[in-house]
């Protein structure tokens, strides 16, 4: 009868099916019992964090496995989720822009059994960006930011903007702060920087990633802060270089401790970085360069931060990590990152960072 | 009244029209063989390369989000179809899953992430594919059941009749005859679990790089991930990436959906919405 | 010999001979059907387990207190509960009249070979992934929404719509749900009105009614319920939808304000965009999964009360 003679199709799927699944759980095992329960072998690495230095570290990932057979999986999850994940163990290497807290750094090295490093990897720039229709070379410094956003100075008419910008003509419209909404290093190097300036935002709102603005709306991510800012007429906001750069979008000049406006350029950048004082100690290599005396350095810049533990746990990857971190300290690599809008680590912190990298095992 | 209808089709298929448009107009020109195979260039501001990474985990983890749901989920259905379909387990199991199809996709990202990532120290592909899995089940099981039950009561009985075993019955008269219907239940699932994004940002994470195809337990992109990404850089040509990867997915998604509807419409009249 | 007897609803079941295979095979499909049950509670009751030491340190802060500030271990997340429902109620708000008059059309008023394809068409809106609707809000939506429409209303002066419009805000993120839930509703009111009975149509266009008194007459009171059911199937997709909104909300908490240009977020957009960072903050991270808990809740009880009305209706959706 037609019945018994037809084809057991259903049946011949249920059980390919289960096949498939015993061979795919069979791969999941056996490749799990390889890479030995953290995420990376020597051939591939996984990092995640800042979305600051994420361009660099990708494009340095993609030529250092050109020429080393290493693969660099990195995300920019932000400096939150790098030091999160990094504490996890999820991840080989954090990036942050934010130095970790004593409580993060307690938890990371908890979770990674052993000291955990910050080695500055990049330098860069946080641009002031604004939208002014017809203003140009809007310049400010730290007080008058100070008080935008701490909601004292209200209308870009304000006297103490107009001070600034002797002739030229300031429309009456209230300034529309925008800031991140979600945890950043760029607002940690912002608030950092307001609070060096002033005491009041150090007192009421002090440094931290995740500010509370008491002005202003709230953007997802550098992209949105600079969309929101690009659509605002009367908006203010805060963002990686790269990112006003790439959407053309006007910067102000920020007065500097020896009261020069300067707009933020690669030069002015690394006017600062050559002027900053570094630690000695190699294993927690954090620093401000914010607020800079020096002549031409543009004052709101931050480093950016690779979180290793000495002694990692997946030794390989460890080793694939800080192998990766010394090629890319050596002069070319250095030279690359300013065509992404970064400055090269001045050669005395290359230094410091090469015996920080030696300590780990 | 007939104007305000005529203007509220319009408010729901004008836009439409216009997703479509500007996915088409600004992904179109990054479209190309490579775009779905290559991964993207390091630098972030060069043109070319593609989500290669994504289409490949995409593909990796709706397949075993597929082959985990669908032998569960017809299963499922057989029984709420062929056994005690108006017992308590199949009402209740019937009622659950419809409400299970509600569920926040994020939620079961919570839970794998909870389940899976948390206890093996890393996100996975496979822990991707888990969720997918659990979010196609109730779809499987709803659609597989509908299939099942507008099976002719005459085959059942006449192969009864015959003095085939039950089991027998079901897989060799029940289920090929309901397969069309099963297939673009299967159909459906997928295209929604290919367009999930939330679920992936907790299990699989994303990656860079190729994943190679055996392998489960690194992190893993998907094309949805990737354009999620990419829509948020500064740099245009990642933006122009995530408009094609837009292109690649909806032109994925919707052909799945224009097959299963297709594949239904062919049984004259006894498919349903 | 197999004796036959008539087991549910008439069907014939051949008696089981104690062969093996049947009951292995009745068992094999019994446990499928019962991991669906399995994982619903299993993963209610994991999530609950994960969260219980943010439940413990806020109690019913969580859900009732507006004030989330992680650096400060406090996690009110009352802001993202009202941005969930304000932004579900614009959706709402737009989208049902729009949905109803829409499946009025395809299944009342439209010749079929138009209405068919139209009901298709309006189905693929469904088909859109939620990323798709996100980057094409930010890049599309957002600007015309912006320039077009919600700069000439907060000019107006009306309430609920102050000064200035940054573009991402509970008002374009409502917009955008609408968009994402009007197939769900539609669908269903479709099929709703498909099987309100010939007679009850025929009998009032026989005393005279216009199309549309017919419909007011015969079609919606008795697709009340339907209609019920499928508002608050779209209300339950809209309450978790996750990564259009993130996109477009603006992703601020702490925001609880009839102001519908304030930025706000939303649980699902909350999640989605802090549990990264949060992953290593043992509170932080309980506090988002009790959050997500808690949507869990919300998105079952929508979805079993409205199932429910179409079950009590004898209505299969």
């Amino acid at each position: 009868m037609r019945i018994q003679q037809r084809r057991l199709a259903p049946r011949g799927i249920a059980a390919g099916a289960v096949t498939m699944g015993i061979l795919l759980a069979a791969a999941a095992c056996s490749s799990s019992s390889s890479s030995g329960g953290t995420s990376g072998s020597a051939s591939t690495i996984n990092g995640a964090g800042s979305t600051f230095a994420a361009p660099m570290y990708q494009e340095w990932a993609g030529q250092y496995h050109a020429s080393h057979s290493v693969q660099i999986n990195y995300q920019a999850i932000g400096s939150g989720g790098g030091i999160s994940e990094f504490t996890q163990g999820i991840v080989d290497f954090g990036a942050t822009d934010a130095p970790m807290s004593s409580t993060e750094q307690a938890a990371a090295q908890a979770g990674q059994g052993s000291l955990v490093l910050h080695v500055p990897m990049i330098i860069g720039a946080v641009t002031i960006i604004y939208n002014l229709p017809g203003v140009h070379g809007l310049k400010l410094d730290g007080p008058t930011l100070a008080n935008i956003y701490l909601g004292t100075i209200k209308t870009w008419n304000d006297p103490a903007i107009k001070a600034l910008n002797p002739g030229v003509s300031l429309p009456s419209t209230a300034i529309q702060p925008v800031e991140r909404a979600d945890s950043s290093g760029t607002s940690y190097a912002f608030s950092s920087y307001l609070a060096q300036i002033s005491p009041t935002w150090a007192s009421q709102i002090g440094v931290s990633k995740t500010p509370s603005f008491p002005v202003g709306t709230g953007a997802t991510g550098s992209s949105g802060v600079a969309a929101a800012v690009q659509q605002t007429p009367g908006a203010l906001g805060y963002v990686e270089y790269s990112y006003a750069i790439q959407g053309h979008i006007p910067v102000a000049s920020l007065k500097n401790a020896s009261g020069q406006f300067v707009a933020p350029t690669a030069a002015s950048t690394e006017a600062a970085a050559a002027a900053g004082t570094f630690p000695t100690d190699v294993t927690h290599l954090v620093f401000s360069l914010n607020n800079s005396s020096a002549s031409g350095a543009y004052p709101l810049v931050t480093p950016t931060y690779i979180l290793i533990a000495q002694k990692p746990k997946n030794v390989a990857a460890g080793n694939a990590v800080k192998a990766w971190l010394e090629w890319a300290l050596q002069k070319t690599q250095q030279t690359e990152v300013t065509k992404l809008g970064y400055v090269p680590l001045p050669t005395k912190l290359v230094a410091l960072d090469l015996a920080a990298l030696k300590t780990v095992q | 009244m007939v104007g305000a209808m005529i203007f509220a089709v319009l408010l729901a298929v004008v836009p439409l029209c216009l997703i479509l448009a500007d996915v088409i107009a600004k992904g179109i020109h990054g479209l190309s063989v490579s775009f779905l195979t290559q991964p993207e260039p390091f630098v972030a501001t060069l043109t070319g390369g593609g989500f290669g990474a994504g289409v490949r985990g995409t593909i990796k983890m709706v397949a075993l989000g597929t082959i985990v749901s669908v032998p569960i989920g017809v299963l499922a259905a057989v029984y709420l179809s062929e056994y005690q379909p108006r017992g308590v387990l199949a009402t209740t199991v019937r009622f659950f899953s419809e409400v299970m199809t509600g569920i926040p996709s994020i939620f079961v990202g919570i839970f794998v992430f909870t389940v899976v990532v948390l206890e093996t120290h890393s996100f996975s592909s496979w822990a991707g594919g888990l969720a997918l899995g659990i979010l196609m089940l109730p779809v499987i099981v709803r659609t597989s059941e509908e299939a099942l039950r507008l099976v002719p009561e005459t085959l059942r009985e006449a192969s009864l009749a015959l003095g085939v075993r039950r089991w027998r019955t079901i897989m060799s008269v029940i289920l090929p005859t309901a397969l069309p219907g099963i297939t673009t239940g299967a159909l459906l699932a997928v295209a929604r679990a290919a367009g999930e994004t939330a679920p992936l940002l907790l299990t699989a994470f994303g990656n860079t790089l190729l994943v190679p195809w055996t392998s489960w337990n690194a992190p893993e992109a998907s094309l949805t991930l990737q354009i999620f990404t990419d829509s948020r850089s500064p740099f245009p040509a990642q933006q122009a990436r995530a408009w094609t990867g837009a292109l690649v997915l909806i032109a994925g998604v919707l052909i799945l959906s224009l097959v299963a509807r297709a594949v239904i419409s062919r049984r004259a009249g006894l498919g349903r919405r | 010999m197999s004796a036959v007897k008539t087991g549910g609803a008439g069907r014939l079941v051949a008696q089981q001979r104690g062969r093996p295979a049947d009951a292995l095979f009745r068992f094999a499909t019994a446990a499928c059907a019962s991991i669906v049950l399995i994982l619903l509670a299993g993963m209610l009751i994991r999530t609950t387990i994960a969260a219980w030491p943010a439940f413990r340190h806020e109690g019913i802060g969580l859900v009732t207190s507006n004030n989330w500030n992680p650096n400060t271990n406090s996690f009110g997340g009352l802001s993202f509960i009202y941005g969930t429902l304000v932004i579900s109620v614009i959706a709402l708000i737009l989208g049902v009249p729009t949905s109803i008059l829409i499946a009025l059309y395809v299944s009342e008023v439209a010749p079929p070979r138009l209405g068919t394809p139209l009901g298709w068409v309006i189905d693929l809106l469904a088909a859109v992934p939620s990323v798709v609707y996100g980057l094409w809000g930010v890049f599309v939506l957002v600007p015309f929404l912006t320039n077009d429409v919600w700069t000439p209303l907060s000019k107006s002066g009306f309430p609920l719509f102050s000064p200035l419009a940054s573009g991402r805000d509970f008002a374009t993120a409502g917009v955008i749900l609408a968009l994402m839930i009007i197939p769900i509703i539609s669908a269903i009111c479709r099929e709703v009105f498909r099987t309100v009975p010939a007679d009850e149509r025929e009998s009032a266009l026989a005393l005279g009614s216009t199309r549309w008194e017919m419909i007011k007459l015969a079609v919606l009171p008795r697709s009340r319920p339907g209609i019920i059911a499928a508002v608050m199937l779209g209300f339950g997709r809209a309450v978790g939808e996750t990564i259009a909104v993130a996109y477009l909300i603006g992703g601020v908490p702490n925001k609880i304000t009839d102001d519908l240009f304030s930025q706000g977020s939303s649980i699902a957009a909350n999640i989605a965009l802090q549990f990264n960072e949060a992953a290593s903050l043992p509170l932080f991270k309980a506090a988002l999964i009790g959050l997500g808990v808690v949507l869990f809740i919300m998105t079952l009880i929508i979805n079993v009360t409205a199932r429910a009305i179409i079950h009590r209706r004898g209505q299969a959706a």
